[in-house]
């Protein structure tokens, strides 16, 4: 650790005192200083002067490379963030301040970080950074760990920079880097680079052990026109359901095609298309016009405003959830769209997604996406057909997500903003997630003993489910019961991770355990909840002792009347035997067991199979985006289970946008600075797997229909596309990659069936 | 021990697959006679050169193939083993000699496989094979074909393991978690070899695009290709025929391995309709089809 107190005897100007890049460092006057950088403390300096006289507070987080032992898991961890001599230490406040910067006049690009705090994770930072010479830029995130960039163009006059530093909660600066405009492409690489890649990948020390492990692009070289060849960009289109890598070749039949779509009457649907680079790009921008329609409909238009418009962000992440040393760039978040330079060789997938209104006219809508790429236009055509189809769902099935209440961090919230900051998390992510099929989430009660009493938190529950409800969710939910605490109250030891250490507790426990479960349905009748399925324990072992605690725990769970019980195991593991007659719903990780045996078990004993399919939800690949639509899709279809409900809506451990630090790696769902959702594309192919099963279930419903009507040899006809399915389509346990139709055909698939319900769905009644 | 020997390849397989394409399009396509040469590792089924742990290893009684094999005795435990797992992973692991890591030149690893169980049923997850590269990227394969007192043939296509780095290490492991605790399991595995398969072939066209739009630019094919490099270098002729006739031919560059290649389709003025695409069409013994349905598109 080095520290450096700046001589403040310098005289004016100070900027003559140090050279260009500027660099600020902030924090306390012990913390690490970052090489050639400036020390702004709380009190300021002569080069960096803090204009406000309300109380600035810095603060110093430790540098830490070593792993720690967890002596739950018995494993080493990584720190959940890594800090640098930059990012550990900074100034915050609750005020609004203005900060001069003493640097000599002229035009500059700024860096500022700010983030990583070390603070709780209910806090929310909020920080808008506006100069006197032009430029603003401002950032929102929850926690101690994130850390954001913010980027300025100003000018400096002769007092130097003026940064006027608004907030709505508190703000906090770590450090910031001035770079003069001209010096910037240059600095950038050389200085800027390395910094961003330390503190937002990893530091040099500990990135140097990590190997990057590219997907290795087999595309032979396409053929580029001429044109191409001098403006240097192509577009060019490829099933939204295939992941485009940020270095690989477009296919030579991909270059030039539309980006095109076709959906139902209030369906979302992906439309997507790829810029590839034949040189380096500053800066792309695309604007997308409104889709007009050309089926001798006049006066129908989708609007290009209510088209969402994102790109594919490639993050850096691991090839398993738990892995380390090993790393590559992945296509998965799909941001709000902003310009976006692009280097030589890369790809900018444009991901925009159109929600088709009710009653629009039917018939092809076409439009197009101006791309503007430093001086050069292109124009790529986009058409949409739209149907004139209202889908159905099928209702008996449940789709759910394992999932963390935002709500719950309302209590320890520090003020105002952040507290509505989490409300709004909350509303937004239920919207989303109901927008996105979902009718279940997986629920948890909290309980204590306070004097040997128990305690629930059957408040704080009650706001989630009604926050659930309010967006129509209406499936029991899974939640889990403070079984632990029960445990540790009896055998004053902890059962251990997956009941890993677990012993057969004495009877009083299990009677206690019934007392318990009563209370809580007692409460929740009272409270007129929907169904809660008792969930008392986490994928628990196949330890014979781990078992029997299971067996007996079920038992004394469904020995109050009418509750039933979740379990999520494997039933096809034999060890799971002595706990089946207690199991109500089975909750399996793939669908393992066989169509048959589920539906028939389901019919003769009542219970449930449900599926929580984590292969696809990105804790390990992030980009199994086919097999998550076929497991959503046709492949729930034909599975006999009865819901899908994966781990899980959003994880995130240290930086959420650092996939690579923390001892597991980041997936699914970000958030945006609002607290609002930012999707990836693995939530996206979840519910395009949901809308290919509606589009079997309606048109499973209309073959239903004209049959009764006596419409047979219509009906045999639309039979017959769902039976060529089956005949095709290769039923597996787990659909992840292999084995699966080509992108190409799912939609062709799904076209067959929509023309099969256009011919269906204006047929009389009666014949 | 290397031992390289030309020979037929196993027809059972290859007539597994021409006769179910056969039977869905009402062709008959006779059993391939490409030749296939065989590099014999029988090095692996000498216990000796294997690190067991919480298993036991033995010179089996039985040959594969007629070469020698060797068994892996495990007595399920969920008490012994590891002490933070004792619900463990009995395995097994070898590192290859310098010529036995030619895997990049030949097209599959094959092996047999037999069981000895104490009840019945083996689980689903019998054994897993475990191939690493000299990067340390492992990919598993789990045995699921192995059956109680029966020799199986193990196929890992070399290409499909996805490493660009040399193979040098192999292991086996089950998961005991899988079993019963005192089960008692043993594994016959013998007749490792590398097969190389002498001319251009296909050995698996999947139906991965059973439909397609009719204004589609191509007919994606899925396929699995084995052979010398040279050979494939000028690439396999595929032929598209409806009920009418030939609507295209179209030699198309492949690679050793598992790949998806795209027919051009453009210019064929394809219409809605059902139908087939053959690679090699001219040539009875390496011909293999797929139906394909094209659709109208939405989009006209």
């Amino acid at each position: 650790m080095r520290t450096k107190i700046i001589s403040l005897t310098f005289l004016f100007p100070a900027c003559l005192t140090f050279a260009a890049p500027y660099a600020f460092d902030f924090g306390t006057a012990e913390s690490p200083l970052h090489s050639g950088a400036v020390l702004v403390t709380p009190a300021g300096n002569k080069q960096a002067v803090w204009k406000s006289a309300d109380k600035r507070e810095a603060r110093s987080n430790p540098i830490i490379r070593e792993w720690t032992l967890n002596q739950h898991t018995g494993k080493k961890n990584p720190p959940r963030s890594y800090q640098t001599e930059l990012t550990c230490d900074h100034v915050h406040a609750r005020h609004d301040e203005t900060l001069t910067l003493a640097v000599p006049a002229g035009e500059y690009k700024l860096l500022i970080l700010s983030g990583r705090s070390g603070s709780r994770a209910e806090h929310v930072f909020d920080i808008r950074v506006t100069a006197d010479g032009g430029g603003s830029a401002s950032a929102t995130f929850a926690g101690g760990h994130e850390l954001r960039a913010l980027y300025l163009d100003t000018v400096a006059g002769q007092d130097g920079i003026v940064l006027n530093i608004a907030t709505r909660s508190r703000w906090l600066i770590n450090a910031l880097i001035a770079v003069p405009a001209a010096e910037w492409l240059d600095v950038h690489e050389k200085t800027i680079k390395p910094i961003l890649a330390a503190c937002f990948m990893l530091p040099p020390e500990e990135l140097s052990k990590w190997t990057e492990t590219p997907r290795p692009d087999t595309t032979p070289n396409p053929e580029f026109t001429e044109r191409q060849k001098r403006e240097g960009l192509v577009f060019y289109a490829r099933p939204w359901c295939e992941p485009v890598w940020p270095d690989h070749n477009p296919r030579q039949h991909e270059i030039g095609v539309p980006a095109r779509a076709f959906a139902s009457w209030g369906e979302y649907e992906p439309i997507t298309f790829t810029l590839h680079a034949l040189k380096d790009f500053s800066s792309i921008s695309v604007s997308l016009s409104d889709l007009v329609n050309t089926s001798d409909v006049s006066r129908a238009s989708i609007k290009a405003d209510l088209i969402d418009k994102r790109y594919v962000r490639y993050m850096y992440v691991r090839p398993n959830y738990s892995a380390f040393n090993t790393y590559y760039r992945a296509p998965d978040v799909l941001m709000p769209w902003r310009p976006q330079p692009l280097p030589k060789g890369e790809n900018l997938r444009l991901w925009m997604t159109v929600r088709v209104p009710l009653e629009q006219p039917a018939g092809l809508y076409h439009g197009s996406a101006a791309v503007s790429a430093d001086g050069i236009k292109l124009d790529v055509p986009v058409i949409l057909r739209v149907l004139p189809i209202t889908l159905q769902k099928d209702q008996s099935l449940v789709y759910g997500q394992y999932y963390r209440q935002p709500l719950r961090n309302l209590n320890r919230a520090p003020d105002d903003f952040s507290r509505a900051w989490w409300r709004h998390k909350a509303d937004a992510e239920y919207i989303d997630m109901r927008e996105h099929g979902m009718n279940t989430v997986v629920m948890g009660l909290s309980g204590w003993l306070e004097n040997n009493q128990w305690r629930f938190a059957f408040d704080r529950l009650q706001r989630d489910i009604d926050l659930a409800r309010s967006v129509g969710f209406d499936k029991p939910f899974a939640c889990s019961i403070p079984t632990g605490v029960l445990y540790h109250k009896h055998m004053k030891a902890s059962m251990g991770s997956h009941l890993s250490r677990v012993k057969m507790p004495p009877e009083e426990f299990f009677d206690e355990l019934t007392s318990m479960v009563s209370f809580i349905e007692t409460e929740a009748r009272r409270r007129q909840w929907p169904e809660l399925l008792y969930y008392p324990v986490d994928e628990p072992s196949t330890r014979p002792e781990s078992v029997a605690f299971m067996a007996r725990v079920l038992a004394a769970i469904k020995r109050v009347p009418n509750v039933r019980t979740y379990v999520t195991a494997d039933p096809e593991h034999e060890q799971f035997g002595p706990m089946r007659p207690h199991v109500d719903v089975w909750c399996c990780q793939p669908f393992s067991l066989g169509r048959e045996a589920v539906l028939s078990d389901m019919r003769e004993r009542g219970v449930e199979y449900w599926c929580y399919p984590n292969h696809i939800s990105g804790e390990n690949d992030h980009t199994p985006t086919l097999g998550a639509r076929m497991t959503y899709g046709f492949g729930f279809w034909q599975s006999g289970y009865r819901a899908l409900i994966p781990w899980i809506y959003q994880a995130s451990g240290g930086d959420p946008w650092n996939y690579l630090d923390y001892n597991t790696q980041d997936f699914f769902n970000r958030t945006g600075d609002d607290g609002a959702p930012i999707p990836v594309t693995l939530w996206e192919a979840y519910r395009e797997g949901i809308d290919d099963h509606r589009y079997v279930h309606t048109l499973q419903n209309q073959i239903a229909r004209v049959a009764a009507a006596g419409h047979n040899a219509e009906a045999a006809g639309a039979q017959s596309v769902l039976d060529q399915i089956l005949e095709t389509m290769n039923v597996q346990t787990k659909y992840k990659n292999d084995g699966l139709w080509s992108p190409e055909t799912f939609n062709a698939w799904r076209w067959m069936l929509a023309e099969k319900i256009l011919a269906l769905q204006n047929l009389p009644h009666k014949p | 021990m290397t031992q390289h020997v030309k020979n037929k390849p196993d027809s059972t397989i290859f007539w597994g697959t021409t006769s179910f394409i056969g039977m869905a399009l009402g062709l008959t396509v006779c059993a391939s006679a490409v030749q296939v040469e065989y590099l014999y590792l029988d090095g692996l089924a000498e216990p000796t050169r294997w690190a067991p742990s919480e298993c036991e290893l033995s010179v089996s009684p039985h040959t594969a193939w007629e070469r020698p094999a060797l068994t892996m005795r495990i007595p399920v435990d969920y008490s012994t083993g590891e002490k933070q797992y004792p619900i463990g992973w009995p395995r097994m692991y070898l590192t290859l000699k310098k010529e036995e890591q030619v895997w990049h030149e030949y097209d599959r690893l094959e092996f047999q496989i037999l069981a000895e169980f104490s009840r019945p049923v083996l689980p689903k997850r019998p054994l897993i094979l475990q191939v690493h590269d000299q990067q340390g990227q492992k990919k598993l394969t789990t045995l699921d074909m192995t059956a109680i007192g029966e020799w199986r043939t193990v196929q890992i296509n070399t290409r499909d393991l996805g490493f660009s780095g040399t193979i040098t290490r192999l292991g086996f492991n089950l998961n005991e978690a899988d079993y019963q605790d005192k089960d008692l399991v043993a594994f016959h595995l013998g007749g490792f070899r590398l097969a190389l398969v002498t001319a251009a072939s296909v050995a698996e066209l999947s139906m991965s695009a059973p439909v397609i739009f009719c204004d589609s630019r191509v007919l994606p094919l899925e396929l699995v290709v084995e052979g010398p490099d040279a050979d494939l270098a000028s690439g396999i002729p595929v032929q598209v025929a409806s009920q009418d006739g030939i609507v295209l031919t179209h030699k198309v560059a492949v690679s050793r391995g598992r790949q998806t290649v795209f027919i051009p389709l453009a210019g064929a003025d394809m219409s809605p309709g059902k139908y087939s695409a053959t690679v090699f069409p001219d040539d009875r013994e390496r011909s293999k089809t797929v139906a394909v349905t094209l659709t109208t598109t939405p989009w006209r």
